[in-house]
């Protein structure tokens, strides 16, 4: 790609993003991080993934039915504001899909990455503490490092 | 006639959508390595899609807190410091070739510091940086740059991890 910089003609060599996987955690914030997706993928005629990947339940001897209950519900309700969120995208964007799944968020985002051959992953950051980053809570930097293709970071301050 | 009207059609639907994103001056920070002209070929190409301007930001370290030890030690920090604003200039002239508009920025100081910095004096609406995968060591003591830019960043931060040399 470095070649780009050599040759004299550059009009012939374009970008090509066609495929834009977007990790959301549902928070309020997630509406602004698929809309400014939605904006790039429509610049690229790109059609984007909204992914999120629900927390594993840590079932052990000692889990009763109702927190089986509880889990099995928040999944039903997390699994239809992804939906949601796709369905509203869809109004300003049509070439928009969900993806929901279980797991590890950076792993997850990062399969459904390269099952598609995404071309790009765009993530929300938090802006979390010191401790925080350290103990690893905020996904952005764990999709980045493991990520096979660009990310872009839209965090909480950018508008 | 109707394959000109459609491709005069998607070119008018390409140039309005372009307008949606909203990018144009884009940061891009370099270490200029051999992947910096990489990364910088790849913010050409963006910019070229959306019509933006780039900004190439390279950080060198400071002077060593400690006072150097003989003239020669501070000769061979300051020729380091020259040929790398040559380098940098080398790397602009060469994004020039490509009719972007771009500038260069060499800054002294902490890297994502510098480069959150550098963006805010622009303005710019997307900072572009490389990724180098380090290790959970190199993680933990903050090696690579690219979480550090954007935590600090108020604008996108597009981290390029370039391909296999």
């Amino acid at each position: 790609m470095s070649q780009v910089l050599d040759e004299t003609d550059t009009s012939t060599y374009k970008l090509n993003i066609r495929k834009i996987v977007v990790a959301v955690d549902l928070s309020p914030h997630s509406k602004k991080t698929a809309a400014y997706a939605a904006e790039f993928a429509k610049s690229f005629g790109a059609s984007m993934t909204l992914v999120h990947a629900f927390e594993q339940e840590r079932i052990t001897e000692f889990t009763t039915q109702e927190v089986r209950e509880g889990y099995e519900e928040d999944k039903r309700d997390t699994e239809k504001a992804l939906k949601k969120l796709a369905e509203s995208v869809r109004k300003t964007y049509p070439d928009c899909y969900a993806e929901f799944r279980v797991g590890d968020p950076a792993q997850e985002v990062n399969l459904v990455a390269e099952d598609l051959q995404a071309d790009l992953i765009v993530t929300a950051s938090h802006h979390p503490g010191f401790l925080a980053r350290l103990f690893g809570i905020d996904q952005a930097p764990k999709i980045l490092h493991r990520a096979g293709c660009p990310v872009l970071v839209y965090h909480e301050g950018a508008e | 006639m109707t394959n000109q009207i459609l491709e005069r059609k998607e070119t008018d639907r390409e140039n309005s959508s372009r307008s949606d994103l909203n990018i144009r001056n884009i940061v891009v920070a370099v270490d200029l390595s051999p992947r910096s002209s990489q990364t910088a070929a790849y913010a050409v190409q963006l910019a070229q899609h959306v019509g933006a301007s780039i900004t190439l930001v390279h950080v060198f370290p400071p002077e060593p807190i400690t006072e150097f030890t003989s003239v020669q030690a501070y000769e061979t920090f300051e020729e380091g410091r020259r040929r790398t604003v040559e380098k940098l200039g080398k790397l602009v002239k060469k994004v020039r070739q490509t009719g972007i508009q771009c500038t260069d920025d060499f800054r002294v100081g902490d890297p994502a510091e510098e480069v959150a910095l550098a963006a805010q004096c622009v303005e710019a609406d997307l900072i572009i940086t490389a990724s180098h995968h380090p290790g959970v060591l190199g993680r933990v003591f903050g090696l690579d740059q690219a979480p550090r830019i954007f935590y600090r960043a108020k604008c996108p931060v597009l981290v390029y991890h370039g391909t296999a040399e």
